[in-house]
């Protein structure tokens, strides 16, 4: 995997029967996008699930979920919402909250609706990548 | 009461009208058992409009001033035809000089299952609560009680009787609700099924499993964000059926929606959440897979 100029923009080697992925980092505060999703082609798609990031992540009052984290015993994450998969039909979208730059997170959008599995898998992959990068 | 012990039928509370001032004013009841502290068992008394039991925040047992039907009559219902009424007041007799609970003698001895003694007590609960509410009844105190003992299966949570009292709205729908979540849920998993109605301001929870225990404002707090994370998703992507979550290190939310009922799944692990997802999945493969084999004999036809 290699960063752009920017640092933030991702880029990721074809893999022989990975999943094709379009991945871009964005404020979860605002949903602007940190940088060029790596296919061009899935720019909308990325746009629009960065747009949903103040809405699933901004709520005033997180609290709930930690309460509720805590009676299912877990132990409490960077966020108090981690990762955020939605399923659909014909797509797999991701976001996922980077633990050393906070606020920000990896969004992650594939077709491969039936293979979730290995979007995941990759994504993961993607999250190890960039947080050891500074 | 469907078979695996869930949530009573809400057919069983046909006195009760969900109405915004009822569901406010029994969500502030639920709350005080909410805010009781961890473990705490006692009881919980309303001066001489009646009391709660509880036992670890489940309701045990419900009374209320001027209730309408006695726990013996409900219990005396839970069998086609009726149970004699002399016999149940002989078991009752009985019971009273000997201290054990009645319900718990009338299954003893066969006279009603266990399913049925639940379905009574929850109605009879169900009803007292209710009734408290409606009667704007003001707790006075909290009486610590040093030895537990109910049976945690004729015990209810918060989120059962809140649930309990949004069935009302549509009774055949919280029917169908409890037995998607009856069906999907997987072990280590434990959830609610909510709509969004004009009975409430927010969401109007109509069915939940037995095991949920989160407290009514947490379970509420939940619904309205898994409303809004839907509503966004839909934006982009029209055909989003479920999504996921992960709670802290381990705990995971699942959310799906069918037809106008959405849902709440709170797996303890990530191999549960997992599964779950995988339930859901294979469910809308089907799903679509019918479709379009309907679509394409439809169009071969004409």
């Amino acid at each position: 995997m290699k960063l752009a100029q920017n640092g933030l923009v991702l880029s990721m080697a074809a893999e022989t029967g990975a999943p094709n992925i379009t991945w871009a980092v964005a404020c979860m505060r605002t949903g602007v996008l940190l940088g060029q999703p790596n296919l061009a082609s899935a720019t909308e798609q990325i746009e629009n699930l960065a747009a949903t990031l103040p809405e699933v992540f901004g709520t005033v009052d997180l609290g709930w979920l930690e309460r509720i984290a805590s009676q299912l015993d877990s132990e409490p994450g960077e966020h108090p919402c981690g990762e955020v998969l939605l399923l659909s039909e014909s797509h797999v979208h991701v976001i996922e909250p980077l633990k050393r730059h906070r606020g920000v997170a990896l969004l992650a959008v594939s077709s491969a609706a039936n293979a979730v599995g290995l979007v995941l898998s990759q994504v993961h992959a993607q999250v190890a990548a960039l947080e050891r990068e500074e | 009461m469907n078979d695996a012990g869930g949530a009573p039928s809400s057919r069983m509370l046909s006195s009760i009208p969900a109405n915004p001032g009822l569901i406010a004013a029994v969500l502030r009841l639920l709350d005080l058992i909410d805010d009781l502290p961890r473990g705490a068992t006692g009881a919980l008394h309303f001066g001489d409009a009646g009391m709660i039991l509880v036992e670890s925040k489940r309701i045990c047992w419900a009374v209320a001033r001027g209730m309408r039907l006695r726990l013996t009559e409900i219990l005396r219902r839970q069998t086609t035809p009726p149970l004699a009424r002399e016999a149940v007041e002989e078991i009752y007799r009985a019971c009273k000089d000997s201290g054990t609970p009645i319900g718990e003698a009338l299954v003893k001895s066969g006279v009603i299952s266990e399913a049925g003694l639940r379905a009574a007590l929850f109605k009879h609960n169900g009803e007292a609560i209710v009734s408290l509410a409606q009667n704007g009844a003001l707790a006075e105190r909290f009486v610590r009680h040093s030895r537990t003992g109910y049976d945690p299966k004729f015990a209810f949570s918060a989120c059962e009787v809140l649930a309990m009292l949004g069935a009302r709205d549509d009774p055949a729908r919280a029917a169908l609700a409890q037995g998607e979540l009856g069906s999907i849920l997987v072990q280590d998993s434990v959830g609610a099924a909510f709509v969004r109605s004009g009975a409430s301001s927010g969401p109007l929870v109509i069915a939940a499993d037995p095991g949920c225990e989160l407290s009514v404002k947490d379970l509420l707090q939940a619904c309205h964000w898994v409303s809004g994370l839907f509503d966004v998703a839909r934006t982009f992507d029209p055909e989003v059926f479920a999504a996921r979550a992960a709670l802290g290190d381990r705990a995971m939310l699942v959310t799906w929606r069918s037809k106008d009922v959405e849902y709440l799944g709170l797996c303890s692990s990530r191999p549960a959440a997992a599964r779950l997802v995988s339930r859901l999945s294979e469910r809308s493969t089907r799903t679509s897979g019918v479709m379009v084999s309907a679509a394409r004999h439809e169009k071969g036809s004409a």
